[in-house]
């Protein structure tokens, strides 16, 4: 379809069958089917700039000559403003074309990096009902495995994060797997030193072994191959070292140890054991569809046999990297591209604005190159060029920010998620730069030939004349007004956006904190993993309380150890760090009633602190109390100043009665404030983030924050910490242990991110708008130097002048501001929450100021018109 | 007659060598073939074009190609003006580069 749409014109229909005869040919010899994509792309890209070029070479009689190139760069550092303005524009749309390209590869359609990794599949069952996937699936995997023909090497992976322990005493998570041998045949990766799993370690009673990935061979074993052959210890079991995988092997997710999944498939019943996923490759020649087919057959075969219903359970056969994002739709790739193509169009067109209103001061210079035998195509060439060098310098910087923010991209959803699949490439695909080439083009043609045509039109012949008398007919189209105003409105509502953005950003950037300020870099925190999982769906309900009842057990021995090293001034837990991450409730106030009626109550964020978490926390109790040990479980509550201040002012809080509004009425009791305690954490806080209550933390609870006050410790107190816990449990996992300056800083990486994005586009418009406005009054004075000659001659003042001729400006700047101002309000949600924050009211007056400085220099010039220079022009 | 490009020169040696099976495709591949640049069909087509303007070459629609999705290929032949605009630019370079091969060899080689 973007062939149709970029080969146009008489030989379009024979280059097109070109293009497909080309990828039949290419897919009958073998060649793997993204090679061939890529080849059609290529050849379909040059082609359409061919035809493009070709086209605009035969509309000047002949192609851009050298000396076009050269006036075409020297007229970007002639017009600096320009360049700079324009620059910026194109290159922010032109990243977002870097990054679609990107994102068409990675995310739209996806493959793995290994040879044909397109025919890698995963296995699912669908359950209908619940509409998500069954995951216990070890028992069909014994099924799949012997009965499907169209799928080979099928396998399955139990994802598993074991305490890598090391001889230092030093346990730490790593991602890994127990995993079916088959995964290495399916990837066809080899090992780098050693030899992959085999079946045999599969077999009842095989010694214990495993494969280690480059990065964790790296950063553990000091990249030593000597290492393959010795024990490392796993948790409390010891398995032996047979190979070491490459650099960038990370199958199936994200992971850096494998395991043998043993005899694990054949001891459970269907629909039962712990979540697996299950892989396999295509067999050559069989089609996906023709694999989903053979296994909704199995699939009837097994229910038949066991008189199931089992119309619950659809199978399904997907493309293995469609796994963590599914691939968009064919409507949703095309309707993503048109969008990119759309910003693309409405960032060149305000370019194009600008270009005109420049370009009509140099249509002296155009007039007389006509007169010296130019035609009208070869100066609409010689515009276009100037365009395209434009474009080429936006493309470049478009490139180096694209590359940058797909960096950035990964590293948000590396904070996010945790981790990032391993065929999400930190590189820019091949294809981005025939897309970037493209586009580009396409940006010159809009930015500059319709103000090139426009310029060029009609009366050309006598331009010449008409330039001479110093006026012409020349207008500043109601297109181009309607630009500038609109222009005027999108920046000050990005603008509004960003330094709202700015404001509630977390004091990562060093600002000082509202209320106690906390020394986020004395403590060190880390994330507590129970060893066994409950949750895996194995253990019943006696086992689990077993295994919590034992992890309460190792957290409470831990903290004792803590707590007699001389550094540690204190050990506490809590459900999570405050660090402004903590979840978002609703909750109501006995004797209150909650203002706004649709709302469930009113917002706060919650967390389960351990007793003495406060005074860790460097938070003193300013009414009330802490909790007691003896209340865990007890229906208490202590709030912050901020929840007094906000929701109960001028009130005593001790004694009131509170419970979460957002949960059924009978799930929820009322829980008793007990103490008031001053604002925890490291957030900068600031006027939106809402207030804080504590509840006991459950000591069974087992997603828990361990945080420790160490104030100056020595570098190696994290190591010791992790020999201390390891020592205690070595099946306790110390996930992301850091001190909470740098979690609080990951965690500020998204909504920085965020902000910065939002900036830059702002910065954009605010340079598009300015030079718009510029460029319009640049060329109001030029069109009328001689009307205001002849006006100073006859004795009108200076204010008569700029008010006459900059009434225009004032109107769309005005315009301008007033519906940015009425956008703010309504994206702000409403008149008093924009009001508030002060940033409408600072943006727009801004922009207004910067708006006027921007005619300030035109309207010097018209000032400085002189009645003899301007019937000097007659 | 005007000049010749050196693209152009190409093309019109390849649909000489092709004889009957002067397509575009084939054209590609012969130039490619034979000179190792893999071009654009866009840059064949729109040289084959401006060869057809300048009475240098002539084409015919063949049989329709199942491959094609039915639709017929177009053949290319080159004409009398054709051939002599060939040989004059090759004669040219051969003229130039009369005696000067040898010496062009060493320079290149040493």
């Amino acid at each position: 379809m973007i062939a149709a749409l970029l080969i146009r014109g008489v030989y379009a229909q024979d280059i097109l069958d070109d293009l497909d005869e080309l990828m039949i040919r290419d897919l009958q010899r073998g060649v793997p089917r993204w090679r061939a994509r890529l080849r059609y792309a290529r050849n379909m890209l040059a082609s359409a700039i061919t035809l493009w070029w070709d086209r605009l070479g035969g509309l000047a009689g002949r192609g851009p000559s050298l000396l076009d190139m050269k006036l075409g760069i020297r007229m970007l550092t002639k017009r600096p403003g320009l360049t700079l303005a324009g620059g910026l524009a194109l290159s922010l749309a032109l990243t977002i074309v870097v990054a679609y390209a990107w994102i068409d590869d990675n995310v739209l359609r996806p493959s793995l990096p290994f040879e044909d990794g397109g025919r890698v599949v995963s296995l699912q069952r669908w359950d209908t009902r619940s509409g998500r996937q069954e995951l216990r699936l070890l028992h069909d995997l014994v099924t799949w495995r012997d009965e499907l023909q169209s799928i080979q090497d099928v396998g399955a992976a139990l994802l598993t994060t074991p305490n890598v322990v090391t001889g230092d005493g030093q346990g730490i998570p790593a991602f890994g797997a127990r995993i079916s041998a088959s995964a290495f045949r399916v990837t066809g990766i080899p090992p780098l030193f050693g030899r992959p799993l085999q079946e045999q370690d599969e077999m009842a009673g095989a010694p214990p072994v495993a494969v280690v990935g480059y990065d964790l061979w790296q950063s553990r074993f000091g990249g030593d191959p000597d290492v393959v052959g010795q024990r490392i210890r796993l948790d409390t079991v010891e398995a032996e070292i047979v190979g070491i995988m490459p650099s960038g092997f990370r199958f199936p997710l994200r992971e850096q140890l494998w395991l043998p999944l043993g005899q694990e498939a054949s001891r459970h019943a269907r629909g039962d054991g712990p979540p697996v996923r299950v892989f396999g490759r295509l067999a050559p020649g069989v089609s996906i569809e023709e694999a989903e087919a053979e296994l909704a057959g199995i699939e009837r075969n097994l229910a038949a046999a066991s008189l199931e219903t089992e119309a619950q359970f659809r199978p399904r056969v997907l493309p293995w990297a469609e796994l963590v994002m599914p691939r968009g739709s064919s409507v949703f790739v095309t309707s993503t591209l048109l969008i990119v193509v759309l910003i693309l169009l409405v960032m060149s067109a305000n370019v194009g604005v600008l270009v005109f209103a420049r370009n009509a001061e140099r249509e002296r210079e155009i007039a007389m190159r006509a007169a010296l035998g130019a035609s009208r195509r070869r100066i609409v060439l010689q515009l276009f060029v100037e365009g395209f060098a434009l474009a080429s310098v936006a493309a470049a910087l478009a490139l180096l920010l694209g590359h940058y923010a797909v960096g950035r991209g990964l590293d948000v959803m590396r904070v996010q998620w945790g981790y990032v699949p391993f065929w999400l490439s930190r590189e820019l695909p091949s294809r981005t730069i025939p897309y970037v080439l493209a586009f580009t083009f396409l940006a010159a043609l809009v930015a500059s030939i319709p103000p090139a045509l426009k310029l060029t039109r009609g009366r050309f012949g006598s331009a010449i004349r008409q330039a001479g008398e110093g006026g012409s007919g020349l207008r500043f189209g109601r297109i181009a007004t309607a630009v500038i105003v609109f222009q005027v409105a999108i920046s000050v509502a990005l603008l509004t956006r960003s330094a709202n953005m700015l404001a509630e950003l977390p004091g990562a950037f060093g600002r000082s904190v509202d209320g106690v300020p906390l020394a986020a870099e004395e403590y060190l925190v880390a994330q507590l993993e129970l060893a066994g999982d409950p949750r895996s769906g194995t253990a019943d309900e006696s086992s689990e309380d077993m295994v919590r009842n034992h992890y309460r057990a190792s957290r409470e021995a831990l903290a004792e150890r803590l707590r007699a090293e001389p550094e540690v001034t204190g050990v506490t837990f809590a459900s999570a760090l405050p660090i402004g991450e903590q979840p978002e409730r609703r909750i109501e106030i006995e004797g209150l009633s909650i203002p706004d009626a649709t709302s469930t109550g009113y917002a706060v964020r919650s967390s389960a602190v351990a007793p003495g978490f406060f005074e860790v926390m460097a938070s003193p109790i300013v009414a009330g109390r802490d909790f007691l040990p003896s209340e865990d479980a007890a229906a208490v509550a202590v709030v912050d100043e901020a929840f007094v201040e906000r929701l109960l002012p001028g009130e005593d809080a001790v004694g009131r009665r509170i419970r979460f509004s957002d949960v059924p009425q009978q799930a929820s009791e009322w829980l008793e404030i007990i103490g008031v305690v001053r604002r925890v954490g490291a957030d900068a806080g600031g006027a939106v983030t809402p207030p804080a209550i504590y509840t006991p933390l459950d000591p069974l609870a087992s997603d828990v924050y361990m945080a420790v006050h160490v104030g100056a410790a020595p570098d190696d107190f994290p190591s010791r910490l992790r020999a201390m816990s390891t020592a205690v449990d070595p099946a306790m996992r110390l996930w992301d242990l850091a001190s909470l300056e740098e979690i609080a800083e990951r965690a500020a990486l998204t909504s920085r991110s965020a902000t910065l994005l939002v900036s830059l586009m702002a910065l954009a418009a605010l340079t598009l708008c300015l030079a718009g406005v510029y460029a319009l009054m640049s060329f109001i004075v030029s069109r009328r130097i001689r009307e205001i000659g002849i006006r100073t001659a006859l004795g009108a003042g200076p204010r008569r002048i700029v008010s006459s001729i900059f009434s225009r400006a004032l109107i769309q700047l005005g315009l301008g501001l007033a519906a940015g101002v009425l956008v703010s309000i309504v994206l702000g949600g409403g008149w008093s929450a924009s009001l508030e924050s002060g940033s409408l009211v600072a943006v727009a007056g801004m922009m207004g100021v910067m708006g006027l400085l921007a005619c300030a220099l035109p309207t010097w010039r018209a000032l400085r018109v002189q009645p003899t220079e301007a019937f000097r022009e007659v | 007659m005007g000049q010749l490009g050196e693209f152009e020169q190409m093309v019109l040696f390849s649909v000489l060598r092709l004889g009957d099976e002067a397509y575009g495709l084939a054209i590609r591949d012969v130039i490619k073939d034979k000179t190792g640049r893999t071009v654009s069909s866009g840059a064949i087509y729109t040289t084959l074009g401006r060869l057809e303007d300048r009475r240098l070459i002539a084409s015919s629609v063949g049989l329709p190609i199942p491959g094609r999705a039915g639709r017929p290929r177009k053949y290319y032949t080159l004409t009398r003006s054709g051939a002599k605009a060939l040989m004059a630019a090759y004669r040219t370079t051969q003229n130039l580069a009369d005696g000067l091969v040898a010496t062009l060899a060493d320079l290149a080689e040493g």
